[in-house]
């Protein structure tokens, strides 16, 4: 067929959205080596005071600190009980299947600030536990749907037959499973931890009903963005986007960009 | 027939037509003339350029040189959309979101044709396809043989000029493949459309065409009737695709005008009638069909002006039902395979006896011969 | 016996997790019956309250609006995106759209508004450009309005929007813009009869799935909106953090739950019965 001008009007249309979506992320980056004091653009010079300036601030350094440690215990949690529970709908039958996994997606289907004060008010209630308890407890509601839909996708294509090959060949139920399976969906899992993380990491609605005097790093710089006006939420975001760059790689080696999405 | 569905019977010329795609010629320099209400066969193996030449003459593949001619109106710039070619895909491409009724008209609607007309034409191409319990049917709920009626019934609504198929009974299983086949002869020529029908299947080819042009490598190697194409191939690729064949290769001895003396390496030379094609001297392949041959005792008594024989021991025999496989091995080590119709209970034939293979010098066939293919 | 037992040990972990989710969710309704002063049950006093009240009332409303407005820009500029990239873009063009698409779709977006800041406020990229092309001598004012709330939300959901897309037009089948072209169809008919019926599926999709983001947005307010603009998630947050008004923030949430819970039904139910009446 042939190719007529509609082809590169769509092209322009195409590449102006993109530029829509990118443009917020490249002026972030051009204004972190702005050496002015102010959200100028364009910047005057280049300095990299303002990344320096990210290590001195405190807020920034202890919300880096609990991200961290919300995201790794989190995902850590979501991803064995994401495992266990993808292992039972994939590889057994059993009354109530159909219910269960639509109960695992659930979160999904929750509004984030209906989530953010369900919780609230449920560690209310139970008083006796910390914030960041709550607050692990929530991270790992969010990111369980995710972990249990990728690791249910990697053991579907796995031909279950391996595993009764290796029984065959004497392997007991436990060791088939560790040696024949956990290899193979290794990388599958490796994937779905860096997703988690980059879920846990960058949750901001929900978390907020919960930070209380420990924000998390975009809580932090939500926060600095509202009161001060200096590049350094600049220099912030760019260390960050770096990290999510190094995510996205990450998940394309491990498990293909296009299986995260479908 | 209802008279509604008229068609206006047109020729197509091609001429000089070459595809290119990606540096590869798909197409190279085709000529072909297909006369008004001829149906024609594009025969070839997979990639040898006949759906790529249907695409041409579609417009859905715009040809890197050469010209296409429909009805005497030059067709090669102009846009599918404008063409009035009918096309029926290969997965048949219904349109899964539209009835079968849906689908029939929506070229109607395209050509702006008004709504009580529609119907009528509806109307008609439902009966003649036996489709009108499903005109409400979704694609998806139909059957193969179904869906190609449809895309049958939805390609020639608009009443064409030309009718292309794309393999159109290859989605089929076996037996209704066997059904549709003389079923799309009848139809199509009940409606005397000009056709063209691109496929792999040299039966299907021979059954539904008028003439089959044998493609290979984006060339037309040999075009003609089926019994033309049968009885006198031009080449080893067009003896292989249009059915069995056994070769000798050999050297002409001498030569007459009626007749040719071929020396392939026996003590007795092989005859065959000349004609205008076949070459005074040299190298030749000679060819002969399966089953031409006929299995004679060594002492039966055969006419050697008007047969000629070769020696050769039965190796095995498969009887498959209709016909019977006997494959010889000759003092050379040369295999022959010939094919008898009857029961094998009946045979005669014993396996490691030595027979008399004798076929009439008539069906003995002449063609240049080629390099050895490794 | 114990075999049998072995699955629901497995899921037990999740369930438990979902179990506290679940809790949180009852409270919610629970803590809705409240009164506001702390008096105990009151019934239906604060949806009467959302409903009755014209300031609450505007937050439902304006943010179905803006959810509504945001969706509909967000399906208008992310289809070509997606047509182009599974069409028209050959495979390493592709390949680099989509890692670009996830990296935003990954990226943090609290960051993102920030940069949205940066382009529309008052020294923002945009005026600086308009100032100095001399098309204007004041600002815009393009953010803390609705226009910069719009801004941000159809920016935060186009990823989304684009990825939900970009699966069905990859599956339409080429073949079938043949037949139509062959059949007499121009482009622009073949468009609009072959291409977008066959994509409904994926357009209902991140219609929801955009909308829903969209509704529950709470960040693109709070930071291109200046708090000045009526979201729900912003009410929301003010009646049960800042103003400690857990019942009325509990109502308004059950709303939103609500709310949500519909347009999921509608929408899937619509996906479903369009695709059933002609699927096998």
């Amino acid at each position: 067929m042939s190719k007529s001008s509609g082809f590169s009007v769509l092209q322009a249309l195409t590449f102006a959205v993109l530029l829509f979506m990118a443009l917020p992320n490249l002026i972030i980056l051009a204004v972190s080596f702005n050496p002015e004091a102010t959200l100028a653009f364009p910047p005057t010079g280049i300095s990299l005071d303002w990344y320096l300036n990210v290590f001195r601030t405190p807020s920034f350094a202890a919300g880096l600190q609990q991200s961290v440690f919300l995201a790794s215990i989190s995902s850590a949690v979501s991803l064995v009980f994401g495992v266990l529970a993808a292992l039972a709908i994939v590889r057994f039958r059993f009354f109530g299947r159909q219910a269960i996994n639509a109960l695992v997606m659930a979160p999904l289907f929750v509004p984030e600030v209906v989530m953010g004060i369900a919780m609230l008010l449920w560690a209310n209630a139970v008083t006796a536990i910390s914030n960041t308890t709550t607050l692990v407890i929530l991270h790992c509601l969010i990111v369980l749907p995710y972990v249990v839909r990728l690791v249910v996708a990697n053991l579907q294509g796995i031909d279950p037959n391996l595993e009764s090959a290796a029984m065959l060949l004497g392997a007991r139920p436990m060791q088939a499973f560790l040696r024949i399976t956990m290899p193979i969906i290794g990388k599958g899992l490796l994937g779905a931890a860096v997703f988690a993380v980059v879920m846990s990491f960058h949750n901001f609605t929900a978390t907020m009903f919960l930070v209380g005097s420990r924000p998390t790093l975009p809580v932090a710089a939500y926060q600095y963005i509202r009161t001060e006006n200096d590049p350094t939420v600049a220099a912030l975001s760019t260390m960050m986007m770096l990290a999510g760059i190094l995510a996205v790689y990450l998940m394309e080696r491990w498990i293909g960009l296009e299986r995260l999405v479908r | 027939m209802t008279p509604s569905l008229s068609f206006k019977k047109r020729g197509i010329t091609l001429s000089g037509l070459s595809v290119e795609l990606q540096g590869k010629r798909i197409l190279d320099d085709v000529d072909l003339e297909i006369f008004p209400g001829e149906i024609i066969a594009l025969l070839g193996p997979s990639g040898c350029g006949k759906t790529t030449m249907l695409r041409a003459i579609a417009g859905l593949q715009r040809p890197s040189a050469g010209e296409i001619v429909v009805g005497g109106q030059a067709m090669t710039d102009v846009a599918p959309y404008r063409r009035n070619v009918g096309m029926v895909f290969q997965s048949y491409a219904l349109f899964p979101h539209m009835t079968v009724a849906e689908n029939i008209v929506f070229g109607l609607k395209m050509h702006g044709v008004a709504p009580a007309e529609r119907a009528v034409v509806l109307d008609a191409a439902l009966t003649m396809l036996e489709l009108s319990a499903l005109r409400d049917a979704y694609p998806a709920r139909l059957s193969g043989g179904q869906q190609q009626r449809v895309a049958i019934a939805r390609s020639i609504a608009t009443q064409p000029s030309v009718l292309l198929l794309d393999e159109p009974l290859s989605a089929l299983d076996k037996k209704l493949k066997d059904d549709m086949r003389s079923e799309l002869r009848t139809l199509l020529k009940k409606v005397g459309m000009t056709a063209i029908i691109v496929t792999h299947d040299q039966e299907e080819a021979l059954a539904i065409a008028d003439r089959v042009a044998v493609m290979n490598e984006g060339r037309i190697v040999q075009i003609g009737t089926g019994g033309d194409l049968y009885h006198n191939p031009n080449c080893r690729f067009v003896a292989d695709f249009v059915g069995y064949m056994n070769y000798f290769e050999g050297s002409i001895r001498s030569g007459s005008d009626q007749r040719l003396e071929l020396d392939i390496g026996d003590a007795r030379l092989l005859k065959a009638r000349s004609s205008a094609e076949t070459p005074a001297t040299g190298h030749v392949t000679v060819a002969i069909r399966p089953e031409a041959i006929t299995p004679m005792p060594k002492s039966a008594p055969v006419d050697q002006d008007e047969f000629n024989i070769v020696p050769a021991c039965l190796i095995s025999e498969e009887f498959l039902g209709i016909v019977t496989y006997l494959r010889f091995q000759d003092g050379k080590g040369r295999d022959l395979l010939v094919i008898r119709s009857g029961q094998s209970r009946a045979s005669p034939l014993r396996v490691g006896e030595h027979y008399d293979l004798a076929w009439p010098i008539d069906v003995t066939t002449l063609m240049p011969a080629e390099p050895q293919a490794a | 016996m114990i075999a049998r037992l072995v699955p629901y040990f497995l899921v037990a972990p999740a369930l438990l997790l979902i179990a506290v989710l679940l809790t949180g969710l009852s409270s919610v309704l629970g803590w809705s019956f409240q009164s506001s002063a702390g008096d105990g049950a009151a019934g239906l006093v604060q949806y009467a309250n959302l409903a009755t009240n014209e300031s609450y009332r505007h937050f439902f409303t304006y943010s179905l609006w803006l959810a509504a407005i945001s969706t509909f820009v967000a399906l208008l500029l992310g289809f070509p995106v997606a047509y182009y990239m599974e069409i028209n873009a050959s495979p390493s063009q592709r390949k680099w759209i989509f890692a670009g698409l996830l990296a935003m779709f990954l990226s943090d977006y609290v960051l993102k508004m920030f940069g949205l800041i940066l382009i529309l406020g008052r020294s923002g990229l945009v005026n600086r450009l308009a100032m100095w092309l001399g098309v204007t001598d004041a600002p815009f004012k393009l953010m803390y309005n609705e226009f910069g709330v719009l801004v941000g939300l159809v920016s935060g959901i186009l990823p989304y929007m684009i990825l939900s897309l970009n699966g069905v037009i990859a599956r339409l089948d080429k073949r079938l813009h043949e037949a139509a072209s062959v059949l007499g169809a121009p482009p622009w008919r073949i468009f609009l009869l072959i291409t977008l019926p066959l994509c409904v599926p994926g357009i209902l999709a991140g219609t929801m799935l955009s909308f829903l983001l969209s509704l529950n947005s709470f960040v693109t307010p709070m930071l291109l909106g200046g708090g000045r603009v009526d979201m729900i998630a912003v009410l929301i947050f003010d009646q049960a953090i800042n103003l400690a008004n857990l019942p009325l923030g509990s109502a308004a949430a059950g709303v939103l739950f609500l709310i949500s819970g519909a347009v999921i039904l509608l929408l899937n139910g619509l996906g479903d019965r369009y695709q059933k009446r002609f699927q096998r």
